[in-house]
């Protein structure tokens, strides 16, 4: 076999691969929370939350392989936004989703002008340290968003004159589903356009594309401003999902589970994040509940976290590439 | 405001400010040698100062044998980070008789500075293990995996403090307080006099240590160029090991004092402690301990003279528009305004405010 019909056959076997692997870790996940007492209905939100989020981070982590651990921030914003705009000034769902929209991708772009340039070490850390700022910010300006008592009593949403629900959960779940497939069919047609190549080429080699034309700085500024638009969107949806914001909700915690989902995806097509997203997110519900009223709850969490992100480190393909390879 | 005021701020500022240098050395160090971020360095410092406490706890505190046994596996795990079969059986000795000291040795009728001494080990065994088990089979993969890999361990090592000491609130022993002087006033004074001491005498060790010692000086020439170092005979994981070494045994004298100082334990302090350690080390330069140490202080008497800024008149002039201000107290900010400060430098300056200029060849 000629090396193009090698490298698609390996790219076949690799998806077919991903796909059965991911299917059953999303019916063992799945089954380990219903059991636990979960609802299909509330984990298939979870899901499609945790999805477009990992849509967003996929943008800087897998395209352009930057660590960004100030996602929840944008999230963050996102939600708090939507909520002050919608409980304060009574604004409707969509008007704030899109100021949302708008807000986090300005903020993005204002992050992402100062960092455009740094290696990938300092820009982990300043979206580290990005994420803390918009935190502490949340809990200072206690006049608007309620600071460190968290901000409640976030209306419903409507839409068409039908008010979309927390409980039961089908309306929203209708509602999140149909911006997830429009959002998901935008990311794909992104990824076939040239500055979907550019991501990707600035993040195989950074040099190499500047040499070949590409403006690296606009590139990533690009991919900044997406990630941070969908992390904005995520987080409208978030806000009138939780219908509670407390501004520890958008910490490095939160980052690092989107991070996860995001580095189980790989470079795979879009699916790769829905089947990654159905099957982590369960996982966390499942452990929340098994792990209800134990006074370890937390803690145990943390280090599955923890320790899955270190076996994600060192998983590879057997060409030796991947995302963080 | 009277002056006092201000040189008692600044005083607890400078001291503040040393603690945060000697922590930021620990990534300085790490970042130098093995070009890598170590976020777990915070946690490190955490759990040092835990070990401290089950050190001189009545009882070994509430923890049972737990501790004893993150001290076990952190000795086997570093111990295979060895390459000579003596140098293995050498850790595994230190770590059993760390291990024999918490468990049978009466710390109550020592100095304080034994306890200080064996937490120091076991938190350097820590690091060692840390630096086998995760960072040591990144080396060949990108330094995205290395990031990510340490954001684990960080938030790995802090579920595993909450699960073994809880996340209740703890504070050393009257004991400690008392070693600094009789009354509240007076040791703190003290304290923070032994907080600069210390920092002074680590500087001027570590400073002796990197231009004189054969070890100092091949971490040095690491930092420079690895693949020179290499071919020119120095066993690069061994400096990577002492790097981590020299990190943790820094980090458990700031835990020390830290806690000695602020009167709070809990899992999560090595996460606000680390941040701003972190900041210092960038701000400093990453790779120089120097510079690290005096962005700290820096740092300190930023955190440590903003509350007596007074912005209340902002509100009285907004009049009745200031009930949307944000929080207009300097100290809520503070984090923020340190990482601004970080950013700024990242822009200017981005080998540090004592860095040179890394030459990145193609």
């Amino acid at each position: 076999m000629d090396h193009a019909n090698t490298a698609r056959f390996e790219r076949r076997l690799f998806r077919k691969r991903a796909l059965i692997t991911g299917s059953l870790l999303v019916c063992g996940t799945t089954a380990i929370a219903l059991i636990a007492g979960g609802r299909i209905v509330d984990l298939t939100v979870l899901v499609t939350l945790t999805a477009i989020m990992a849509a967003g981070l996929q943008f800087l982590v897998t395209y352009c392989r930057l660590l960004d651990l100030g996602f929840a921030g944008f999230v963050g914003i996102g939600a708090y936004v939507t909520a002050i705009l919608m409980g304060r000034f009574e604004w409707s769902f969509w008007s704030g989703l899109i100021v949302s929209i708008l807000l986090a991708a300005v903020v993005g772009i204002l992050t992402g002008l100062p960092t455009a340039r740094l290696r990938g070490d300092y820009f982990a850390i300043v979206s580290f340290g990005f994420a803390e700022i918009v935190t502490v910010t949340i809990r200072n300006w206690g006049s608007l968003t309620g600071g460190a008592f968290g901000f409640g009593n976030i209306p419903n949403a409507t839409f068409l004159g039908m008010e979309i629900r927390r409980y039961p959960a089908s309306s929203y779940l209708a509602l999140a589903a149909s911006i997830a497939v429009i959002l998901f069919a935008a990311c794909m047609y992104l990824r076939n356009t040239i500055l979907g190549a550019a991501m990707f080429a600035v993040g195989d080699d950074e040099v190499l594309a500047q040499l070949r034309g590409i403006d690296v700085a606009a590139v990533r500024l690009a991919a900044f401003a997406c990630s941070a638009g969908i992390g904005g969107l995520s987080g409208a949806l978030w806000s009138i999902y939780y219908k509670f914001l407390a501004p520890g909700d958008f910490s490095l915690l939160l980052s690092v589970q989107v991070l996860i989902v995001v580095v189980f995806a790989d470079r795979l097509p879009i699916w790769g994040v829905i089947v990654a997203a159905a099957g982590v997110a369960p996982l966390n519900e499942a452990l929340r509940r098994l792990l209800q009223g134990t006074s370890v709850s937390d803690a145990v969490r943390i280090m599955i976290y923890g320790l899955l992100l270190i076996t994600l480190t060192r998983l590879r393909r057997a060409s030796g590439s991947g995302v963080l390879h | 405001m009277p002056v006092s005021t201000f040189l008692q701020a600044l005083g607890a500022g400078v001291a503040h400010g040393c603690l945060i240098g000697l922590v930021a050395v620990g990534y300085s160090i790490v970042y130098g040698v093995a070009r890598l971020i170590n976020f777990a360095h915070g946690e490190i410092f955490t759990l040092s100062a835990y070990f401290i406490l089950v050190a001189i706890a009545p009882g070994g505190g509430p923890w049972g044998i737990w501790p004893l046994v993150i001290i076990a596996c952190a000795t086997v795990t570093a111990s295979a980070g060895f390459t000579t079969v003596a140098s293995r059986l050498t850790i595994v000795a230190v770590g059993a008789i760390a291990i024999a000291a918490f468990r049978f040795l009466d710390f109550h009728a020592l100095p304080i500075a034994v306890a200080i001494a064996f937490s120091a080990v076991c938190a350097a065994l820590v690091a060692l293990a840390a630096e086998f088990a995760i960072y040591r089979p990144l080396v060949t993969s990108s330094r995205l995996a290395a990031l990510v890999a340490s954001i684990g361990l960080s938030i790995g090592l802090q579920g595993l403090m909450q699960f073994t000491f809880g996340t209740t609130q703890f504070a050393f022993p009257r004991r400690v307080d008392l070693l600094f002087g009789p009354t509240a006033a007076a040791a703190g004074r003290s304290l923070d006099l032994t907080i600069v001491a210390t920092t002074i005498a680590c500087a001027v060790a570590a400073a002796l240590f990197s231009k004189r010692a054969t070890l100092g000086r091949s971490l040095r020439a690491v930092a420079d160029d690895p693949t020179l170092a290499a071919s020119l005979g120095v066993d690069l994981n061994a400096c990577r090991r002492a790097a981590f070494a020299i990190g943790a045994i820094f980090a458990t004298l700031a835990a020390f004092l830290f806690v000695a100082r602020t009167r709070v334990l809990h899992p999560t302090l090595g996460y606000g402690v680390g941040i701003l350690g972190f900041a210092a080390a960038v701000i400093g330069g990453i790779g120089r301990f120097m510079g690290a140490m005096l962005a700290g202080i820096v740092i300190g008497i930023i955190l440590g003279v903003s509350p007596l800024l007074d912005l209340t008149w902002l509100a009285r002039w907004l009049g009745r528009t200031a009930a949307f201000l944000p929080s207009l107290e300097p100290s809520d900010w503070a984090i923020a305004i340190v990482y601004g400060v970080m950013v700024v430098v990242l822009l200017v300056k981005p080998e540090g405010l004592l860095g040179s200029r890394e030459h990145r060849s193609i």
